[in-house]
């Protein structure tokens, strides 16, 4: 049974590309066939973090005006043969399509997939109900910090007001020291504020920064902990029951030894 | 039945009277007298301020109305609510609206009469009643009860720390007052206006 996911947030710069990237990576290594499609048309990005931006020839819009086949336009990921990208065209916006058309194309991916990851662009405008008009679930990532919560919370209610009941949460960039500082809000405090399910939580993480300019998505790495947080989701997203990574920092030689011996037991 | 045509509330030595708008004046000021005899006790000698509501009066038929309380040997302080409040009984009356779920930001209820949410009012989410506001849960959004007018509404919520809180023509933010620090109150508390003010107090 294949699935049409969106990833969308309302507020720019949260980490819904990544978010995307990274998800549809994981699940490619799990050995799903998985389709990413970049709706961010006019400001595309999926592509350089997949690090796949030299193979495009034919993108969206050309594959819904007809200029090409949807195979075509298909890109193959270098790493994993199961893993492709629609990519948005560059050169048009978010009016050159359609809720229908893009209802049209979801259908037609899910004949060839398992997973259908769209990228949403940020805001609430056509982009957005483009991104959301084919999808079965929507996947909602934000920040802890209030602004990013309030657009969450006016998002989750527009994915609601069109269908897509109970999104789940991704809480991007947690860092811990500061919630402890009482700086920053706890994942509490904001899932008491959005009331939905948690799917991901993810520590912030210089790894992502580095990643993305490679275009290597940081699930791969096995010494990302922003990775590893990715992985979880992943397997949570095919149905597996994963526990939340912990959040301690784990540094010094005492803790260190005191890992060991927890481990080995 | 002339018994609904006119209704009086007493409280101390207010008296509201309630006068029914689909009946004639000359209906209403029998029942009226028939109401003052009933309560003779209450008026002889007392010093009332009276509010009328319901039925919209013209100065004279107001006028007879206030000597007949007069003739009961009562006194009269004050009459109080213009003719604009008084047709705001009966929106008060009309049906409450439930709404069952949280209101997210950006969602907004519009209602004459009042409004129940069971759930939260997040952060720019917005409830407008021409009545009275229940939020069982937290109220942080926007919160106007009475919007037509009716000094008489009241706003509860079990958590009400609405940024911006108004009840007919008067504005106040509590999120601002005290809420910054204490958002996390769980005490079910209410606002209404006394005096030209808007107060909060507990609900228990």
């Amino acid at each position: 049974m294949s699935e049409v996911i969106v990833i969308t947030s309302g507020k720019g710069g949260v980490g819904k590309t990544t978010t995307s990237a990274n998800l549809g990576t994981g699940l490619a290594v799990l050995g799903k066939k998985v389709c990413l499609v970049d709706a961010d048309i006019g400001l595309r990005n999926l592509d350089v973090i997949l690090g796949l931006e030299n193979r495009i020839v034919y993108d969206l819009i050309d594959v819904i005006e007809g200029n090409c086949r949807l195979k075509q336009a298909l890109i193959k990921d270098k790493r994993y043969s199961t893993l492709f990208l629609l990519p948005a065209a560059q050169t048009k916006d978010k009016s050159a399509v359609s809720e229908e058309q893009m209802k049209k194309l979801c259908t037609e991916l899910k004949e060839e997939f398992d997973f259908i990851i769209i990228d949403c662009p940020a805001g609430i405008e056509q982009g957005f109900k483009n991104a959301i008009a084919g999808a079965d679930r929507a996947i909602v990532v934000t920040t802890p910090e209030v602004s990013a919560v309030r657009d969450a919370d006016r998002v989750i209610g527009l994915l609601e007001a069109n269908d897509l009941k109970s999104p789940a949460l991704i809480l991007n960039r947690i860092r811990i020291e500061m919630v402890k500082r009482g700086d920053m809000m706890a994942v509490e405090d904001v899932t008491e504020i959005l009331g939905v399910d948690i799917i991901g939580l993810v520590p912030d993480d210089e790894h992502i920064v580095v990643s993305s300019n490679r275009g290597e998505p940081a699930v791969l790495s096995d010494t990302s902990k922003a990775g590893q947080a990715y992985r979880d989701i992943t397997k949570r997203l095919c149905g597996e029951e994963v526990p939340f990574m912990s959040f301690e920092e784990n540094s010094g030689f005492f803790s260190k030894v005191k890992k060991l011996f927890s481990s080995s037991k | 039945m002339s018994d609904s045509n006119v209704v009086f509330k007493i409280v101390n030595d207010e008296v509201l009277v309630i006068l029914d708008e689909a009946k004639k004046f000359k209906e209403l000021s029998s029942s009226f007298l028939e109401k003052i005899k009933q309560s003779e006790s209450f008026f002889k000698g007392s010093n009332i301020s009276v509010t009328f509501k319901g039925k919209v009066l013209k100065k004279a038929e107001e006028e007879e109305l206030l000597n007949l309380i007069r003739a009961s040997g009562a006194k009269i302080k004050e009459v109080t609510g213009s003719p604009s409040l008084q047709n705001l009984t009966t929106a008060r009356q009309n049906d409450t609206i439930f709404h069952r779920g949280s209101l997210r930001g950006g969602q907004a209820i519009k209602h004459e009469g009042s409004v129940v949410v069971i759930g939260d009012v997040n952060p720019g989410g917005e409830i407008v009643a021409t009545g009275n506001i229940i939020v069982m849960g937290a109220l942080k959004g926007l919160a106007h009860a009475g919007s037509k007018g009716d000094r008489d509404c009241f706003v509860a919520a079990l958590n009400l720390v609405p940024s911006a809180l108004r009840i007919a023509d008067i504005i106040t933010s509590i999120a601002e007052e005290y809420g910054k620090k204490n958002t996390k109150q769980t005490l079910p508390t209410y606002a209404y206006i006394h005096e030209g003010q808007i107060y909060i107090a507990p609900l228990v």
